[in-house]
């Protein structure tokens, strides 16, 4: 991932600044959480990750059915970080101009007429893409470089996005009928792939509660865009010592049927032997670089330093569950590429 | 950072220290099995070999050097094993949950430079480091498998404070032959028989034959009890046979003898009477003439010159010599049993076998020399003081010698020539009447032989039965309770099947024993309930005497028990055809030895049918493969895959018009299903997308099939077994509406 401009945060940090920084990272980031748990009942883990990915510099593709909770968690986010947010209903006959804009023909106030660029909606900080896998592939591939390159070309004219930029993609894993499924390459752009799945009972309670009253909730602002590119600054300075970083790198390389990693256990429902038998291709290096900077969230979330093991085992599975391609024996045993991945875990140990 | 180089110092010692005790226990285990094995080899005298030097070092110093060695080696081979640093960092990471705060700090104080995040870090695991327990890493654990090093030292120890003792040859159980048991009721009458036999002899003083009615007795009383295998009895009673058999012969060579000093003696007028009586085995009369003469001799009234006197002396010693000569070619023995070496003399048996006799001959003599140890030594003196035959013929000759001896030499004439010969001549006959003795004791002999033959055909008889198969449920065993007799509340059902065992017209017409027939055919009998059967027919037609008698005799069975064995054979018989059927049913193929299957109408009943089955119907197609019509398919019971009636050769018997015949060769073939789930789903999915989906409806496919069907049904001649198949086939495959 390329470094994001406008970083604010000074590179040189002392020891204490460095603890201060911990600390107010782990109470804003708290405080967020918090705020969008007004809102949002249950799915903690969707919040921590949504938060962990824009934290990290990704973006997040929520796949689950309708009536979750989906959009309102991105719009409740979008409140309480006090960002700019659009929201793009994709729908076949959507064009790449309907998102990133068009230039139209404007007449100034001594009646010259000129090109224009109107904007679309990318042009915001929380871009919520619904149902996206409903658009056409030319539609998508324009969102889908805007992600990646955090601007929008035009008639040759690239225009930059605002920071922090940050899409979250949803799609419906249900209703496949007249829809165009993401292609590997661009599901490789999100950062991580979280499910949203259905609330308990309990949760269900709480959520009735809040939605049939008379009077809503809403979150209010509880950080700004520039602190949030704060902390992005700040996430990205944690170290991250040699062998836990190599142990993510095996778990990548274990990702790919080719490849036979060293030290790896072996058996007949070992990593090795379930990935040879249904992936069909394994993650990218964008994987271990998801990993490795939601791992960094995490240690810092959880009050440390450096980064752990643990932390790579905690965001294995929504940083490649979306980058492992199943083969057809995978595609057609309905293989479940968590239960992959938490083999793979199982079988690289964590000290080579 | 030396704070945490301090804990992971201090931990890896720790850890040296566990690897060590580990180490110990391994080796421990290893020198424990090593001294077992070592301890074992010299118990089995392997290491025992050699010079004073080899011993000393094989021996048990040398073993405990040996462990020695592997116990130190074990112990520094775990406690100077390679243990980086970072792997302590990580062991102290996991056992104290630090979430790889040492080892990050390990690593970033070896390459990164520090920037604040990594001092904060390294400070972090600093304060980690200070309180990390080095016996939480690495515990203190006794060493491992000190339960089975102990068992195995103690194994050793054991092993080797085991006193020496010659190797035992490996025991091998022999298993129990199966014993050998009659029922009362059968032994019954020889037991009559065997106690009237005593009585006699105990009557007539024949200790022998008392002894060996005794000893019968005490056999049948042990093969009431049970108490004998079948090898057992036949040994006895073949060392009691040949008891009475030696005595026999001895009697006949005995007669022999006589004989011919008889035929000497009547060569004389004086003695002639004595001569004839001799012939006619009439030893008392002749003992009484010789009595006689010698007491005419003593008292001279007769008148003798001297020649009368020198050639009465001459026929008096030529039958001596007569008596004892050795016996002419003796007569040849009885035939003897079939199979039953045990008919042999000792003597002959003797002559034949080789130096070292074979167990199964040692048997027999160890038994007869048990048996009868009166008979081991010739001339031997009996427990009653009665004198063997040959004892008597000796002392027969002794006088008849000296008599003829005086007589001939002249002697007569003097008186005390005269008066020795005349007692001579008297001891003589009394000798003879002894020999009386003998002679009435060979009926005895005779009867005993006759009891033990009858108890060697009542044990062979039932062994046969014991030998046969479990009896199986159903028919059989209505079958096998009604000819083995082992029913304990029966009363000898066997007498019924062996009084006709080939089964009399009568019999076979099945007029007599319709209901003991019927009684083999029913699937589980009441205990004892065919052997009463048997017992009714025997009472309500009058058979003589008592029914094991009569059956061993082979004497004409009384139609009731004829029936009873017809209706056992008959069950027999249809239970053979129903063990046939179902064989060939599952497919087998008939053996050679096999009879071959009886005719489709000789009144087997039908086997059991599946559920839907029906019999063809009187002039129509049939509507469901029958058992015996040949329908493709498995065979009938009546037909077999080699004969001529293949599958789909038979026609149905009701069937108008000429049979169809197809010129087909036929191969019957068993065919096996794969094993196991079957493919998987991909694979599955994958073949079929190989192979091509199907674009035309089922419904249409399957009216187009069903009308070719119909039409080549209607046209042309398909037997009717597969008329049925088809039919079914596309029925069964018919799309639902």
């Amino acid at each position: 991932m390329a470094a994001h401009p406008g970083t604010t945060a000074s590179n040189e940090l002392t020891p204490e600044r460095a603890s201060e920084q911990v600390a107010a990272f782990r109470r804003d980031v708290g405080r967020l959480i918090a705020e969008i748990g007004r809102v949002i009942v249950g799915h903690e883990d969707i919040v921590e990750g949504v938060v962990m990915a824009l934290l990290a510099g990704g973006h997040i593709l929520l796949e689950g059915v309708p009536g979750l909770g989906k959009t309102l968690l991105v719009r409740t986010l979008a409140e309480a970080l006090d960002l700019r947010f659009s929201r793009i209903q994709f729908t076949p006959d959507l064009m790449p101009a309907d998102i990133v804009g068009t230039n139209v023909i404007t007449e100034d106030e001594h009646g010259h007429k000129r090109f224009e660029f109107q904007r679309g909606p990318i042009f915001a900080h929380l871009v919520l893409a619904d149902e996206v896998n409903r658009a056409t592939p030319k539609t998508q591939s324009a969102l889908l470089e805007a992600m990646q390159e955090h601007s929008v070309t035009v008639a040759k004219q690239t225009y930059p996005l605002t920071e922090p930029f940050f899409v979250l993609a949803t799609q419906n894993p249900l209703e496949m009928e007249g829809t165009y499924p993401l292609p590997e390459a661009q599901l490789d752009r999100f950062f991580c792939k979280l499910k949203v799945g259905f609330p308990s009972r309990a949760a269900l309670h709480e959520i009735m509660d809040r939605t049939t009253r008379a009077e809503g909730v809403h979150a209010t602002p509880v950080m700004s865009h520039e602190r949030v590119l704060e902390l992005r600054h700040l996430v990205r300075q944690v170290p991250v010592a040699r062998s836990i970083q190599d142990y993510a790198l095996r778990l990548l390389e274990a990702t790919h049927p080719a490849a036979a990693p060293q030290g790896q256990k072996k058996g007949a429902a070992s990593g090795v032997s379930l990935v040879q038998k249904y992936v069909r291709y394994g993650s990218s290096p964008r994987g271990a670089q998801a990993m490795l900077l939601g791992a960094k969230v995490r240690a810092v979330l959880d009050g440390r330093y450096a980064v752990a093991s643990d932390d790579i085992h905690r965001v294995a599975r929504p940083a490649l569950r979306h980058r492992l391609i199943l083969n057809f024996e995978g595609e057609a045993e309905g293989v479940d590429p968590d239960a992959l991945i938490e083999a793979i875990i199982e079988a690289t140990p964590e000290m080579e | 950072m030396s704070a945490v180089m301090r804990t992971l110092v201090r931990v890896r010692r720790r850890l040296r220290l566990m690897a060590t005790l580990r180490g110990l226990g391994e080796a421990a285990l290893l020198a424990a099995g090593m001294l077992l094995g070592w301890t074992a080899l010299h118990r089995l005298g392997v290491l025992a070999g050699g010079s004073a030097s080899a011993r000393e070092i094989l021996g048990h110093r040398g073993a405990l050097i040996c462990a020695g060695l592997l116990l130190a080696s074990g112990m520094l081979r775990r406690a100077f094993a390679r243990l980086p640093l970072r792997l302590v960092a990580h062991r102290i990471d996991v056992s104290h949950g630090l979430a790889d705060r040492l080892r990050t700090a390990l690593e970033l104080s070896a390459t990164a430079p520090g920037s604040g995040l990594v001092s904060c870090a390294l400070a972090d695991a600093a304060r980690a480091a200070a309180a990390v327990a080095p016996s939480r890493t690495a515990p203190l654990r006794w060493p491992p498998y000190l339960r089975w090093t102990g068992l195995l030292v103690s194994a050793a120890v054991l092993l080797a404070l085991l006193p020496r003792s010659a190797p035992a040859s490996p025991s091998r159980r022999v298993p129990e032959p199966p014993r050998l048991a009659v029922a009362a009721e059968l032994l019954e009458p020889d037991r009559e028989a065997v106690r009237e036999l005593a009585r006699r002899a105990t009557a007539a003083g024949d200790a022998e034959n008392a002894q060996v009615a005794s000893e019968l007795e005490r056999l049948i009383a042990r093969l009431e009890r049970g108490e004998l295998s079948r090898k057992e009895f036949f040994d006895r009673l073949a060392a009691l046979e040949q008891r009475a058999r030696d005595a026999e012969a001895e009697l006949e060579a005995l007669r022999q003898r006589l004989r011919k000093a008889g035929h000497e003696l009547s060569q004389h007028r004086l003695t002639q009477k004595t001569g004839q009586a001799l012939g006619q085995d009439r030893l008392a009369a002749a003992g009484q003439e010789l009595s006689n003469l010698g007491r005419a001799l003593e008292q001279r009234s007769l008148p003798l010159d001297d020649k009368t006197e020198r050639e009465l002396g001459r026929t008096l010693e030529r039958a001596a010599r007569e008596t004892g000569a050795p016996p002419p070619s003796p007569t040849p023995p009885p035939s003897p049993p079939p199979g039953a070496q045990r008919s042999e003399s000792p003597r002959a048996q003797q002559e034949k076998a080789p130096a070292s006799p074979s167990p199964e001959q040692e048997g027999p003599r160890r038994l007869t020399r048990e048996t009868a140890p009166q008979t081991s030594q010739p001339g031997e003196r009996r427990a009653d003081g009665a004198a063997r035959p040959e004892q008597q013929l000796q002392h027969l000759q002794r006088n008849l010698g000296s008599a003829g001896s005086q007589l001939s030499q002249g002697r007569g004439g003097s008186g005390g020539g005269q008066g020795q010969a005349a007692q001579s001549l008297r001891q003589a006959g009394e000798t003879l009447r002894q020999m009386q003795d003998q002679f009435d004791r060979a009926e005895r002999n005779a009867a005993a032989r006759s009891a033990m033959s009858d108890l060697k055909e009542l044990a062979r008889r039932q062994g046969t039965n014991q030998q046969a198969p479990e009896p199986q449920p159903g028919p059989q065993q209505a079958q096998a309770g009604g000819r083995s007799g082992q029913d304990p509340a029966g009363e000898r059902p066997e007498k019924d099947q062996e009084a006709d065992p080939t089964g009399s017209p009568q019999a076979q017409a099945g007029l007599g024993g319709t209901p003991s027939g019927q009684e083999g055919q029913t699937p589980r009998p009441q205990p004892g309930q065919a052997g009463q059967q048997g017992q009714a027919g025997q009472e309500n037609h009058g058979a003589q005497g008592s029914g094991d008698r009569a059956a061993r005799a082979g004497t004409s069975p009384s139609p009731g028990r004829a029936g009873t064995g017809q209706g056992e054979n008959k069950a027999q018989s249809q239970a053979e055809r129903l063990r046939d059927f179902f064989r060939r049913a599952q497919g087998q193929e008939k053996t050679g030895d096999e009879e071959p299957s009886p005719s489709p109408l000789s009144g087997l009943p039908a086997p059991p049918s599946a559920p839907g089955q029906k019999t063809p119907g009187p002039g129509g197609e049939q509507d469901a493969p029958g058992a015996d019509s040949g329908q493709p398919g498995t065979p009938g019971p009546n037909t077999t895959p080699t004969g001529d009636n293949r599958p789909g050769d038979a026609h149905d018997p009701h069937l108008l018009g000429d049979p169809t015949r197809i010129a087909a060769h036929h191969v019957t073939q068993k065919l096996q299903g794969a094993q196991g789930s079957g493919p998987s789903r991909s694979a599955t999915i994958l073949g079929a997308s190989e192979r091509g989906f199907a674009t035309t409806a089922y419904r249409r496919v399957y009216g187009d099939y069903n009308a070719i069907t119909e039409e080549v049904m209607s046209k042309e001649r398909v037997p009717p077994g597969y008329r049925y198949y088809i039919k079914r086939y596309f029925q069964l495959i018919k799309p639902r509406e």
